[in-house]
């Protein structure tokens, strides 16, 4: 597919420089190509900073590599928030496919929370790399201690860094919730005035005599509803962005950001990967029955 | 160094303001003065480059918790979370009586604590620390320091008063004591085991009516239960409480949280869960026509996995809140004494915490001495935010709460640790 190759080509400057060609041309530029633009143009630089993420935290460390790490930790932030941006414009124009994005895998999109990641699973991924490394810390304490171990690992969250992921795991599930529950409100009036009203009106069942003029009430009110269910993605988005920040830049010192950063991408690039293989399986198993009935 | 001064310059505040004042305001002061002495270190005492990096690193991330912990307060006062962050009781209730008793030559044990939410949702531990909480008995010079460890279940509300009130039952039982036995003479160590026994179980009855009245007559606020039901009596929380005097340990608990003394590098448990398929508390549960089914482990009434509790009125009288009191005489041997809610306990052997426990805190104590520059600014802009609370100790007892997340452990974790040992008073 065109687009898709478009967006995947490395250099994502190119990209854009196409995106924007493209969209001067007035060619196949859809809310949904752009969309699954923007979210291809982020995979590919997720792939880009997982590269400069290794190269750093596999490289020895001294003075140099410490301003190099910092700024390699910036940019995938700065990463972030572009998407996040970019999103945010693409939610003001069309909110609803964002909460089922055509662009995803089925695997991905069973696991969204407000169109994108729960954040609270940024606080379980770093208790989760704490258990790799925690063990031997314990059995050999001693070695610890004299502070030569020029690497700190992400077991090694001293107990101020373990308060303060706590305290952010606590506000950011709370924050979570207060979304969850303002979401469902906002789904739940659906079923409210106006919109229940308008459908109660109108006759399903013959499409002729849905007038033109409830067509357009309900039209303005889905897109008012609509609105409300765009900010709401703009919420979230924040609350993902901002529990990255306070995680990666005031929580974990650069090279346990640097770890974190690591893993939490390639969780991000393998599930799209393993989802895209178990689509294309249920692709292939659709294939072969039509094929055979 | 500056560690002396934060701690002086606390102790001024406590004496000097008498007035009744916010917590807010009082923990904003707190802030302004960690900001303060982070200026204060001067970069030319560090040695090399690399440390003074090193330095200016910890620096910044110090005065980042400043902002952090004034947005924590100022948005978290009235909400449930915002309640259990580590280390706010402490701040508030053990800073004033530590410094005022010190002046007057009682010894206070060091202790730590941590409380996490770790791999759930919701929050249910909740931790109290007082030490010197008021005298022994009668006309004692000495005092008792208690710490209690609540795990509740079905909401946090039942566990959190009982962080709120236990101690103060506790306080106001002694008192009774007091004026019972003025006239007593000397008792013999029955006598005093008898009397604590009795003191602890009076304590903890009156703590389980307190929170079954309170489910009878209000609503409790900002509570996830009151939707999901209208009754609270689904609501629950262990407890496992000890009071540190100068020669004895008393542990008193109810539910599967535990209390481990080290003693010598031995691991000596000075209380055993209430599971419903413990022999004895399974033939008391059947005696009272209740009865065990095995539903996910052995649970009350196919229900509740403990088979004691405060709270959960409505498993009474299989489910009781009494608790099982041991007395315990201090030794020289005692090394630490941990507190643990199952978050722990379920993951990590008591002979692996009493290791971890006593080796981080032996290793502390030889690392006292001669402290860096960098790791003095941590403890102080620590112990500020954490009370009085020794920072060997909360390290140990964040520690044993890595180890548990490390182990899966799939449960809020809470850990208290107190050293024991005689050397390590000041």
């Amino acid at each position: 597919m065109a687009t898709q190759d478009m967006c995947s080509s490395s250099s994502t400057i190119t990209t854009k420089k196409k995106q924007q060609q493209l969209q001067e041309d007035g060619f196949s530029n859809t809310h949904e190509e752009r969309s699954r633009c923007c979210f291809e143009e982020w995979m590919q630089l997720q792939r880009e900073d997982l590269t400069h993420l290794l190269k750093s935290l596999h490289q020895p460390t001294n003075n140099d590599t410490t301003t190099t790490t910092t700024t390699v930790i910036r940019n995938c932030i700065s990463h972030f928030e572009h998407y996040i941006s970019n999103r945010t414009l693409l939610a003001q124009e069309h909110p609803s496919p964002l909460f089922a994005p055509t662009w995803c895998t089925s695997l991905e999109n069973s696991l969204l929370w407000m169109a994108g990641c729960r954040p609270s699973i940024f606080i379980r991924l770093i208790y989760a790399l704490t258990s790799c490394s925690s063990e031997p810390l314990i059995t050999n304490d001693d070695d610890n201690k004299n502070g030569n171990n020029t690497v700190t690992s992400i077991g090694e969250l001293s107990p101020s860094q373990m308060t303060r992921v706590n305290g952010l795991h606590m506000r950011t599930i709370k924050a979570e919730e207060k979304l969850t529950s303002e979401l469902a409100s906002w789904q739940e009036e659906l079923a409210d005035e106006p919109i229940a009203l308008i459908a109660a009106k109108g006759d399903c069942g013959d499409e002729v005599v849905l007038n033109n003029m409830m067509n357009e009430e309900a039209e303005m009110a889905l897109k008012e509803h609509e609105k409300v269910m765009g900010k709401v993605i703009g919420k979230a988005d924040e609350l993902r962005l901002n529990t990255m920040k306070e995680l990666v830049l005031e929580i974990l010192k650069p090279t346990q950001a640097l770890q974190f950063l690591v893993a939490s991408k390639k969780l991000h690039l393998s599930l799209h990967q393993w989802g895209k293989r178990r689509d294309e399986k249920q692709r292939r198993i659709r294939c072969y029955h039509s094929i055979s009935h | 160094m500056e560690e002396i001064c934060c701690k002086v310059m606390s102790e001024s505040e406590a004496s000097s303001s008498c007035e009744p004042s916010s917590r807010v305001a009082r923990r904003r002061r707190m802030e302004i003065r960690r900001c303060k002495f982070v200026t204060r270190v001067d970069p030319s005492e560090t040695e090399t480059v690399s440390k003074r990096q090193k330095l200016e690193d910890r620096a910044t991330s110090i005065s980042r918790d400043c902002d952090n912990a004034v947005q924590n307060c100022d948005s978290g006062e009235e909400e449930t979370v915002g309640r259990f962050v580590v280390g706010e009781v402490s701040t508030k209730e053990v800073s004033i009586p530590l410094s005022r008793e010190s002046s007057c030559g009682v010894v206070v044990p060091k202790f730590g604590f941590s409380s996490v939410c770790g791999r759930r949702r919701e929050m249910e531990d909740a931790v109290a620390v007082h030490p010197s909480l008021c005298y022994t008995e009668k006309r004692a010079s000495d005092m008792l320091h208690f710490f209690g460890v609540y795990d509740g279940h079905g909401c946090s509300h039942v566990a959190m008063r009982c962080k709120e009130r236990l101690h103060e039952l506790v306080k106001d039982e002694l008192d009774k004591d007091e004026k019972e036995d003025a006239a007593g003479a000397a008792e013999t160590e029955a006598e005093t085991a008898s009397r604590w026994d009795r003191t602890m179980k009076r304590i903890f009855w009156r703590m389980d009516n307190e929170v079954v009245a309170r489910n009878n007559e209000e609503v409790v606020a900002n509570c996830r239960c009151e939707l999901q039901s209208p009754d609270c009596d689904a609501v629950g929380s262990t407890a496992v409480v000890a009071i540190v005097t100068p020669d004895k340990i008393i542990v008193a608990n109810c539910g599967d949280s535990r209390a481990v003394l080290c003693r010598n590098g031995k691991a000596i448990p000075l209380s055993s869960d209430h599971k419903p398929d413990r022999p004895d508390e399974l033939s008391r549960i059947e005696e009272a026509g209740g009865r065990v089914i095995y539903w996910d482990g052995p649970r009350v009434l196919g229900v509740l996995a403990m088979s004691r509790a405060i709270g959960d009125n409505y498993l009474k009288p299989y489910v009781i809140s009494e608790p099982e009191v041991t007395i315990t005489n201090r030794t020289a041997e005692d090394e630490c004494l941990i507190l643990g809610s199952d978050g722990l306990w379920d993951v990590v052997p008591n002979e692996t915490a009493c290791g971890v426990a006593s080796m981080c805190l032996r290793g502390k104590a030889e690392e006292r001495s001669p402290v860096s520059p960098s790791s003095e600014a941590e403890t102080a802009a620590e112990g500020e935010e954490r009370g009085n609370a020794d920072k060997a100790c909360n390290d140990a007892s964040m520690l044993l709460t890595k180890l548990a997340l490390a182990r899966h452990s799939t449960d809020n974790v809470s850990v208290v640790v107190v050293d024991l040992k005689r050397d390590a008073y000041p």
